[in-house]
C-alpha cells in the first residue's frame, strides 16, 4: 500500500467507527435503562473507543471521541448535554490509553475503568456547576454502574479485538 | 431421636422460630413509632438553588406551587405536599428533573439523589429538609 491508499483507508475506518458510535448513541437513546437512576447509559459506544485504542492509535481515538460528542449532541442532544459527555469522554479515554499501556490488563478491566471514570468526569463537572459538593453519593452510585456497563461493552470490546487480531488485518 | 417425627418436629419448631425471627426483625420498623409532628408545625422545609443563589427555607405545605422563572426562557415548576416536592414541570430539554419524581420526608434517604431533585440544564437544585437541617428547629 503507498501512501495516499493508507491514508484513504485510515479515513474509510475512521468514518466507519464515528458512524458506528452515533448510530449505538441513537439506539442507546432510545433504551430506558435504569430509569430512577438519571443519567444513567449503558455506553455502547465505549466498546468502539476501546477498538480505537487497540486497534488504531491514541490521537484517532481522541478524534473520534471529539466527533461523536460533537455530532451527537447536534443531532440528539443539546450544548449542556454535549459539554457532560465531553467531560466524561475526555476523562474516561485519558484513562483507558494510560492504562492501555501497561501490561497484563486486559481491554475488559480497562473498560470497566474507563466506564467508572467517565461518570466521575460527569459528575463532577456537574458538582463545580451547580458548585455543591452533596452530589458525592451520587457518584459513588454511578462509579459502580460505570463499572458493570464497562464490564458489557469491554466484553464485547474484546472479543472484537481478538478476532481482528486473529484475521491478523494489517494494522492502519 | 430414632423415630423420624420427633425430626420432623423439630425441623418444623426450627423453621417456625426462623420465620417469627424475621417477621420480628422485618417488622422492627412497624413497631417504633414514628414521632409525629405537634399539629400546626411545619414539617418539612424547601430549599432552592438556582444557579449559585440558593434560597432561604421554604415551609412546605399542601397543594403549594412555586414558579421558578429565570427569565431567560428556563422555567422550572414545583409542587409540594406538606412533607414533599416534587418538580411538576420544566423547560429543559431532558425533563430528567420531571422524571426524579417526588422527594418526600419518607422517600428521601432511599433515593438516589437523597433529597434533591436536580435539573441540570436549567441548574436547579431542589432540597427537602427537616426543620433542623433548615436551622428552623422550634425553640
Amino acid at each position: 500500500m503507498n501512501a495516499t491508499q493508507k491514508q484513504a483507508r485510515r479515513i474509510a475506518i475512521c468514518g466507519m467507527l464515528l458512524s458506528l458510535m452515533l448510530v449505538l448513541g441513537f439506539v442507546e437513546s432510545q433504551l430506558p435503562v435504569a430509569a430512577g437512576i438519571p443519567g444513567v447509559k449503558l455506553g455502547l459506544s465505549n466498546g468502539v473507543l476501546i477498538f480505537a485504542v487497540y486497534m488504531l492509535n491514541v490521537p484517532t481515538a481522541y478524534l473520534l471521541m471529539g466527533l461523536k460528542v460533537l455530532l451527537s449532541g447536534m443531532l440528539f442532544g443539546s450544548p449542556s448535554a454535549m459539554m457532560y459527555a465531553f467531560a466524561g469522554g475526555v476523562l474516561s479515554l485519558t484513562v483507558m490509553c494510560l492504562l492501555s499501556r501497561m501490561k497484563g490488563l486486559s481491554p475488559v478491566v480497562i473498560s470497566m475503568v474507563g466506564g467508572l471514570a467517565h461518570n466521575v468526569g460527569q459528575v463532577a463537572l456537574a458538582m463545580i456547576i451547580l458548585s455543591t459538593p452533596k452530589l458525592v453519593y451520587y457518584m459513588a452510585i454511578l462509579m459502580m454502574v460505570g463499572m458493570v456497563t464497562g464490564l458489557a461493552t469491554g466484553l464485547a470490546a474484546n472479543g472484537i479485538i481478538k478476532r481482528f487480531q486473529k484475521e491478523k488485518t494489517p494494522k492502519v | 431421636m430414632r423415630n423420624p417425627n420427633v425430626k420432623i418436629l423439630i425441623i418444623a419448631l426450627v423453621l417456625v422460630a426462623a420465620v417469627g425471627a424475621a417477621g420480628l426483625f422485618m417488622s422492627r420498623d412497624l413497631l417504633t413509632p414514628v414521632p409525629s409532628a405537634p399539629e400546626g408545625a411545619v414539617q418539612a422545609y424547601l430549599r432552592i438553588q438556582v444557579k449559585d443563589q440558593v434560597w432561604e427555607a421554604i415551609p412546605l405545605t399542601d397543594g403549594g406551587e412555586y414558579v421558578i422563572d429565570q427569565q431567560d426562557g428556563k422555567t422550572n415548576v414545583v409542587h409540594t405536599t406538606a412533607t414533599g416536592a416534587v418538580m411538576h414541570s420544566s423547560t429543559c430539554d431532558n425533563q430528567s428533573c420531571v422524571q426524579q419524581g417526588e422527594v418526600t420526608l419518607e422517600n428521601r434517604d432511599s433515593r438516589v439523589l437523597a433529597n434533591m431533585i436536580i435539573c441540570l440544564p436549567n441548574e436547579v437544585i431542589l432540597e427537602v429538609l427537616t426543620p433542623a437541617e433548615a436551622g428552623m428547629e422550634a425553640k
